[in-house]
């Protein structure tokens, strides 16, 4: 049901001309292309960012404006793996050890170091494909991002 | 039949949208546009003279107050200009003197009789306020006593320990109450004061009141309430129940209130103060009775009141007269329901309380039937203010559109 209305708002988006490409990137037409780890990680980060991110950064990554960014194009999401694993694990905005905040919003993100590294490579990997078009991450990355931080 | 007036909807992305947005008001009123857009709008002031000033999220390369002017007195507000470098949400007049809150700092100019804009260099009258992210938008009132009233929100949801972590318990006491998280109260006239060594903490246990009117003996008052309650505290509470959880309540503040923030929040179905689950409750359990400040009127969760104005006028019917216009920001927080609010209601007043429930007064702002998040909505209500001959002005914060709302129904 939320996957269908998620959609639905994206064709809308991507149907008045906005400068995002109208490409879908609705997951079921590109399941069938992607490497099995890659669908069942986009599965699950789906229902870890309902649950954990969708709040602030909005049913379709697009944000709040003056209070949350968008995820969608967001250089940040879509850049240095270490540096997106490092701002979730973190947050942004709060108490040491939290990234300082930008001043350009009038919210705070709280880190989400209480995730698993696979329920993070998972949000990570969903996020990346669904809003910014880039390549997954791995449990990997995500143990070894954390452990320079302990 | 509604009066109308069409509006330019600008979407999301800057799209036009299907059809033009139009608001509505009640019968017997007529909403006038008499700005397209000064840009994205806080708060606005009108002077005894008819001259607007909007507080300017975002200052331009001339200022970050809009100023206007409708010299002939037709309706056409024909001169525009934009002064102060400053920017932020609080706008108040006193006196030849126009007060303006910074989120840190509360400034004022010089705004001689007959001169539209401000002139001369901000004076500082207070400052020293915490700079952390949340509510740090600082909305104030110069009263009828002469005090200047701030909005001092508290940043944070509920005070937790970790931050809008799911599952932490809040602070017990919570910290923040000694510096945020109430309406202060200072010396308008009095130079360089410091928050909060200079001020009295009017009224506390106020998570965010971004809408305060000083009027009379009470500062009234409408609190942004908490949010999270379900992606915080899964176990007992479902996004259904956050959706409309807690009410937004309207409080009739005098001094030494408690509207019991972090430690509770208000449930509108119930009708009754509850427990908040970072301090033992569960969805179920009252708050202690006769603790905390009892709401006078409770709104649907999440509208975001970000304005507040009682009504002092002639112009408008015996009904409206006293009683509480406030604007709703609308929500952002309700998924997976649609977001609401964006609209102005209005509360009948008689001898300081309501004397009936609130009714949408002007809505559509929004352009559209079912908003999922607010970068849709075409305009969102962000300020209110009342013209000399008793017309209610309000701007919003998209576009920084004006409406100017008469009474054009003839004798009642
Ligand atoms: C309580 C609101 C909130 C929640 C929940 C939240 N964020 Fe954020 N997020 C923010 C804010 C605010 C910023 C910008 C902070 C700043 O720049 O000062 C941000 C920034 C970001 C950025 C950088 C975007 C950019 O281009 O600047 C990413 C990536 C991000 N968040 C991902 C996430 C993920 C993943 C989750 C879920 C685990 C999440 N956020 C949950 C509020 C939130």
């Amino acid at each position: 049901m939320r996957l269908t209305i998620c959609f639905a708002v994206t064709l809308l988006i991507a149907g008045c001309g906005d400068e995002k490409p109208a490409e879908p990137t609705h997951q079921d037409s590109q399941k069938s292309v992607m490497p099995d780890a890659t669908a069942v990680s986009v599965t699950n980060g789906q229902a870890i960012y309902v649950q954990s991110c969708l709040l602030c950064h909005q049913h379709d990554g697009g944000g709040v404006p003056d209070m949350q960014p968008p995820l969608v194009d967001s250089a940040i999401a879509g850049g240095d793996a270490d540096v997106l694993i490092d701002l979730v694990l973190r947050g942004i905005g709060g108490k040491p050890p939290s990234l300082p905040a930008s001043g350009k919003y009038a919210m705070v993100m709280p880190g989400v170091p209480q995730l698993t590294d696979q329920q993070i490579a998972d949000l990570l990997t969903y996020i990346r494909q669904e809003y910014v078009q880039a390549g997954p991450i791995s449990p990997v990355e995500v143990a070894a991002v954390r452990a320079k931080l302990e | 039949m509604l009066a109308t007036t069409t509006i330019l909807a600008a979407t999301m992305l800057g799209c036009q949208p299907a059809g033009d947005a139009e608001i509505s008001v009640p019968d017997g009123f007529t909403a006038t546009v008499i700005h397209e857009g000064v840009g994205p709008a806080r708060h606005m002031v009108v002077r005894d003279n008819g001259d607007v000033y909007v507080a300017l999220r975002q200052r331009t390369d001339d200022g970050g107050i809009a100023c206007l002017r409708d010299a002939d007195k037709d309706g056409t507000y024909e001169t525009i200009e934009y002064a102060g470098r400053v920017q932020g949400t609080g706008i108040a007049l006193h006196g030849n003197w126009l007060y303006f809150g910074e989120d840190f700092r509360i400034v004022r100019f010089e705004l001689p009789e007959d001169s539209l804009t401000p002139v001369g260099d901000p004076e500082l009258i207070v400052s020293g306020f915490a700079e952390e992210g949340q509510h740090a938008a600082k909305s104030i009132d110069v009263g009828d006593d002469g005090r200047l009233y701030i909005n001092c929100g508290a940043p944070a949801n509920a005070c937790q320990v970790q931050m809008r972590t799911p599952g932490s318990p809040g602070m017990d006491p919570c910290p923040i109450l000694e510096y945020a998280g109430g309406i202060w109260v200072y010396d308008a006239n009095k130079p360089r004061q410091q928050h909060t060594r200079d001020g009295v903490r009017y009224a506390t246990g106020l998570r965010n009141c971004v809408a305060i009117d000083q009027k009379g003996d009470a500062v009234y008052a409408v609190m942004h309430g908490r949010d999270q309650l379900d992606s915080l505290f899964p176990q007992l509470f479902t996004p259904q129940q956050n959706a409309d959880l807690p009410a937004e309540e309207m409080f009739r503040l005098e001094e030494g209130d408690n509207g019991g923030w972090p430690y509770t929040y208000y449930d509108g179905g119930r009708d009754e103060r509850m427990l908040a689950p970072e301090y033992g409750g569960d969805g179920k359990t009252p708050a202690e009775k006769g603790k905390y400040t009892e709401p006078i009127q409770a709104f649907p969760a999440h509208w975001a009141p970000n304005a507040i104005l009682m009504y002092g006028g002639e112009q408008f019917p015996e009904w409206y007269r006293g009683g509480a216009f406030v604007a709703f920001h609308g929500s952002w927080n309700r998924a997976p329901e649609p977001q609401a609010g964006y609209n102005v209601t209005f509360t009948p007043f008689k001898g300081g309380k309501p004397s009936g429930d609130y009714e949408v007064f002007a809505d559509g702002f929004a352009g559209s039937d079912e908003i999922r998040s607010p970068r849709q909505a075409a305009h969102r209500p962000m300020g209110l203010a009342q013209g000399p001959d008793g017309s209610l002005f309000i701007c919003d914060s998209v576009k920084g559109t004006i409406w100017r709302i008469t009474y054009t129904g003839g004798d009642e």
